[in-house]
């Protein structure tokens, strides 16, 4: 049967009906792919891509010994980006649960929305992120960053400050170095999805990040971990409210060990101040160091004449000075050995106020030492309208009306120390290069010479005397010979003005050793009671800082050893001093104890592998034995496998271990001796090559 | 009767379009939702492997059509019609998926009613309507028994809510009344209370007005649009002449949303770009235009009205999901036939290929 006619014209109306839609399509198609195709595309290009930036490794931080103090670690970070109201539900849930929040209470907390990024947790624990990646719900991402390691804990703390959660830093060197340490951020090219949140990296990175500049610190570690351990000591011992102190190379300006213990700190891994740069402190009797540096330079006294005294009471003007103890004739050497502050003042009325206050300035009181450190405060010292006037004179001259802080300080008597130079204090030795070779101007730079050398020996003969016969008898070591001068003051009352006449500030300034002076340093005591004397608390503080400094440094131990014996007292004990050597800490601390000794050790586990004095000496009963103790399991080492690394990164790893090395060669290494796995006894010394 | 002997196997041009546009489609469904595949299920291939199961059995419906007595079977579709409006009842009795109660669940996989009620309601018409006695110039004829129940089982898909079925079923039963010769005057009776309702609700009640203006703005500059209508023109722009190649494409990475069923045309026109789309478009005129050809040629009116009725669903059916990509008509979720994924739609538009290639065995000469 043929189509009938209306059933063809309908069909054939059908067949245009298809034809029309087909040309209409293509003709739309054209006018979406070919007209608007260009501007379309670029629409695409862009919602679909972007660019991300590529953090840069942050420079490591090293100390004087190649100790790595700071280092990098990645930690991933959890953040929620839901795509859709079903995610978004999942992800509150789920959040809700982990974190043990109260239902629905994550959604507020987080500010979570639907193709919305919000962070939930930055840099969790590897054990944290595990668990949350099994089980977390699609919407919710982990991303690696990275997070500062101190290998340290918070040992020197304060000095190297902390970096807030994007990796920028906050305080101490990683704050004032930031520049060097933080490097440059590079950028990808990344491919984006519509969700948003998935980041494909299309290519290698565009710009390259550079990583930054890894730092070698002037501090030895070593002697920080013992300053600090010290200052806690002494805080408890002396019931003081805090204690600071700074120790610098006397030849070179270099900081060695700088830092405060204060009980009521909060945070100690994220200090903002280094007090002992930030906070300055009225020196008292210590800072006669330096009036009596510019008495004697002025030539115009002779240190054999006789100086009256007044007997320990003595008026000048509307003020009266007093000394602690009742002098009447004293000389000059002993002015300054006793510290009487009357006999020092007539002196300096006698060459006059502004010669004492030009010379303060030379030793760098009263402006900043430009160390790099946040915070640096310029200390003060007050001016006299008039220099004739003799109770200006007199208080500048006993350290009243004085601000410094221990830097200031510890410079200024590394500046007695070295002979007469005043060096810029410096906390960076440089930087290290891809070689791993330290590069930077390491050169001490030279500030003034304040005063002669002939000044400078008679002056330095007077420190010693104050510890072997003057107020400082206490700080006086048998091993290490220390030279410096004691310090009481009130504290002054920040809030009020004028001073407390029941708190002092006690300290401590000298060097050491005193034929061959190494170190110059500063103890401070803020408060001790109810003893407050400088002699007697800030003065055995330094001495124990400095005798350990001698066991990290034995060939420098200059003392004989003998000087407590030659004192002939009925009541003495005298003992023999047993050999702890290779015995246990807690062991040897028993026969320590049996033989009536106080036990000094400097690690609580491990084993004895030095002792003073030793064995075969006799010695007073209750006298100190100082051992240095070392780990058991640092005994012996399993020697780690350093192939392919730089020379940088092994010596990273063997000065973390404590191995010593050297090095042959340049580039990464190619062999070593001894081979990785075995192990080798402490003291042995490591062949590493490199090609 | 040299038609009878000389033709008895089926039309091979039409068999290798259908394929043509099968394989295109699998290959379209694979590089389109690997990535979602990959996101959602962890396995790439997840749809494109479903799909190629859908895909063999419809080979197999297609082979158990063409064996089919078409005609004598045709008697069936009155009840087989009270089957499927049953099952579009059944329906409301299955958990939503999506909010919509459009799947029927059995078991492995799940069915659309709407789509078998397409097709049944096809076999119907042209079963009923090829009936001699029945006079197409009186309107009672017209109104019963069509209106009843073709409206019941479009009172109950516009619940589901499918919309898009909907205006398929109704374009589809009155281009088959068109083809089967009823006045122009009942048929524009027809439309014209539909065209007024839904202007009323529009322009007057403001139902949905917002959609139809921006909807009306978007076809002029398609960025203007809605995020879909926005999201599809630039993903079919930025294809151009040659496209981004095969599995290179942007935009399904979840901005062009539904990639891989009711918007494959557009991720198919990033990829492989106007040049492709024009091939693709071919393929499926040239599948249309044979099935007219067959439906013209056939030797019976049932015959006519059953191939006729095939060609214009899935004739609806692509036109009006193209519209939609492209940005020409406003957005309503339907599948492309053959391209899409979606298991119902590729059998039920394979069964309508079978029956068109069943009735070119008795066309005689194409």
């Amino acid at each position: 049967m043929k189509r009938t006619k209306l059933e063809k014209i309908r069909l054939g109306f059908i067949f245009v009906l298809v034809v029309t839609f087909f040309l209409v399509a293509l003709t739309r198609l054209v006018h979406l792919q070919i007209v608007h195709g260009a501007r379309y595309k670029n629409i695409v290009e862009r919602q679909s891509s972007g660019k991300v930036a590529i953090p840069a490794a942050r420079g490591l931080i090293y100390d004087r010994s190649g100790q790595l103090l700071a280092s990098n670690v990645y930690a991933p970070s959890l953040y929620a980006s839901p795509s859709s109201k079903k995610e978004l539900e999942a992800v509150a849930g789920f959040l809700d649960e982990q974190f043990g929040l109260k239902q629905g209470t994550s959604t507020k907390k987080y500010n979570l929305a639907v193709n919305k990024f919000s962070w939930i947790k930055r840099l969790m624990s590897d054990e944290l992120s595990r668990r949350i990646s099994q089980t977390a719900p699609s919407g919710l991402y982990l991303r690696n960053e990275t997070k500062r390691k101190y290998a340290f804990g918070n040992v020197g703390k304060q000095i190297l400050g902390f970096t807030d959660i994007d990796n920028v830093g906050r305080s101490g060197i990683e704050q004032s170095f930031d520049f060097m340490l933080s490097g440059e951020k590079g950028w990808a090219d990344i491919r984006r999805d519509g969700l948003r949140n998935t980041f494909r990296v299309k290519e290698q990175a565009l710009v390259k990040p550079v990583p930054g500049e890894s730092l070698v610190l002037t501090i030895d570690w070593r002697m920080q971990e013992i300053v600090e351990n010290e200052l806690k000591w002494a805080v408890e011992k002396y019931h003081a409210k805090s204690a600071m102190a700074a120790f610098v190379k006397c030849n070179t300006g270099e900081i060695l060990a700088i830092a405060h213990y204060d009980p009521g700190e909060t945070n100690r891994d994220k200090p903002f101040k280094l007090r002992a740069v930030t906070d300055q402190f009225e020196p008292g009797s210590s800072f006669k160091i330096f009036s009596a540096a510019a008495i004697l330079e002025s030539g115009e006294i002779n240190i054999a004449d006789l100086t009256y005294c007044e007997n320990g009471s003595w008026k000048i003007g509307k003020r009266s000075l007093s000394d602690s103890e009742e002098h009447a004739w004293l000389n000059f050497r002993s002015i300054f050995e006793l510290s009487s502050n009357i006999g020092l003042a007539k002196n300096a009325i006698k060459t006059g106020g502004r010669g004492i206050y030009e010379t303060a300035l030379k030793f760098g009181f009263g402006k900043k030492t430009d160390v790099r450190l946040p915070g640096e405060s310029p200390g003060s010292i007050a001016r006299a309208v008039d220099w004739s006037s003799e109770s200006m004179t007199a208080s500048l001259a006993i350290g009243y009306g004085v601000a410094v802080t221990c830097l200031q300080m510890a410079g200024a008597t590394a500046a007695i120390a070295n002979g007469g130079t005043l060096y810029k204090p410096t906390i960076i030795v440089g930087q290290v290069d891809e070689d791993g070779t330290v590069v930077g101007n390491a050169l001490p730079v030279a500030v003034s010479k304040p005063v002669l050398k002939s000044t400078i020996d008679t002056l330095k003969s007077f420190m010693r005397a104050v510890v072997e016969t003057g107020t400082a008898t206490r700080a006086n070591s048998e091993l290490i010979n220390i030279a410096g001068k004691t310090g009481t003051a009130w504290m002054a009352n920040l809030e009020k003005g004028g001073y407390y006449r029941s708190k002092h500030v006690a300290s401590f300034t000298g060097f050491f050793p005193y034929e061959d002076p190494l170190v110059a340093g500063v103890v401070v005591l803020l408060n001790p009671q109810p003893v407050y004397y400088g002699g007697w608390t800030a003065g055995p503080a330094f001495k124990r800082i400095v005798e350990r400094w001698g066991m990290l440094n034995p060939d420098r131990i200059t003392g004989s050893g003998k000087f407590a014996l030659k004192k002939s007292d009925k009541n003495i004990k005298i003992v023999e001093i047993p050999n702890l050597i290779g015995r246990d800490v807690v062991l040897a601390e028993t026969m320590a104890a049996t033989g009536g000794f106080a036990f000094r050790p400097d690690k609580e586990k491990g084993v004895v592998v030095w002792q003073y004095p030793p064995a075969d000496r006799l010695a007073l009963y209750g006298d100190d034995i100082l051992v240095s103790v070392q780990h058991r399991d640092q005994q012996e080492k399993v020697f780690p496998n350093l192939k392919g690394l730089s020379i940088r990164e092994a010596a990273a790893i063997l000065s973390f271990l404590g191995i010593k090395y050297e090095v042959n060669g340049k580039g990464k290494v190619v062999r070593q001796w001894p081979l990785a796995g075995k192990t080798v006894n402490r003291s042995a010394v490591c062949n590493v090559h490199c090609g | 009767m040299k038609r009878f002997s000389v033709k008895n196997r089926v039309d091979e041009r039409l068999l290798l379009a259908y394929l043509m546009a099968v394989t295109a489609g699998l290959v379209l469904i694979y590089s389109s939702s690997s990535m979602i595949a990959e996101s959602r299920f962890g396995s790439h291939a997840f749809f494109f492997k479903n799909q190629l199961i859908w895909a063999v059995l419809s080979f197999a419906v297609i082979w158990i059509v063409c064996k089919l007595d078409l005609k004598r079977l045709s008697v069936y579709s009155v009840p087989a019609l009270f089957i499927t409006l049953l099952l579009l009842v059944v329906v409301f009795m299955m958990p939503p998926r999506n909010g919509a109660h459009r799947w029927l669940f059995l078991g492995l996989f799940s069915v659309q009613p709407s789509e078998l009620f397409k097709f049944v309601m096809i076999m119907f018409l042209a079963f009923s309507l090829s009936n001699h006695k029945r006079d197409l110039k009186k309107l009672k004829n017209l109104i019963f028994p069509y209106l009843p129940i073709i409206g019941t089982a479009l009172l109950l898909i516009l619940l589901e809510p499918d919309l898009g079925s909907v205006i398929v079923i109704s374009i589809t039963a009155l281009l088959i009344f068109f083809l089967a010769g009823t006045p122009m005057k009942y048929l524009f009776a027809t439309a014209l209370p539909i065209t007024g309702a839904a202007s009323f609700f529009v322009f007057v009640l403001g139902y949905k007005k917002e959609r139809v203006i921006d909807y009306l703005a978007a076809i002029g500059d398609p960025l203007s649009g809605s995020y879909q209508v926005k999201q599809a023109a630039l993903t079919l722009g930025s294809g151009g002449l040659f496209g981004t190649g095969l599995g290179d494409g942007r935009q399904k990475l979840f901005f062009l949303p539904y990639p891989h069923t009711d918007f494959i045309f557009a991720s198919a026109g990033e990829e492989i770009g106007l040049v492709g789309l024009t091939l693709l478009l071919s393929i499926m005129f040239y599948l249309l235009w044979r099935g007219l050809k067959i439906s013209a040629a056939q030797p019976d009116r049932f015959g006519y009205l059953l191939g006729a009725g095939m060609v214009v669903t899935l004739f609806t059916s692509i036109a009006i999901n193209i519209g939609v990509v492209t940005a020409l008509l406003p957005v309503t979720g339907l599948p492309l036939p053959f391209i899409s994924y979606g298991g119902s739609s590729l059998l039920i538009s394979s069964a309508a290929v079978g029956v068109l290639l069943n009735l070119s065995r008795k066309a005689g000469e194409l």
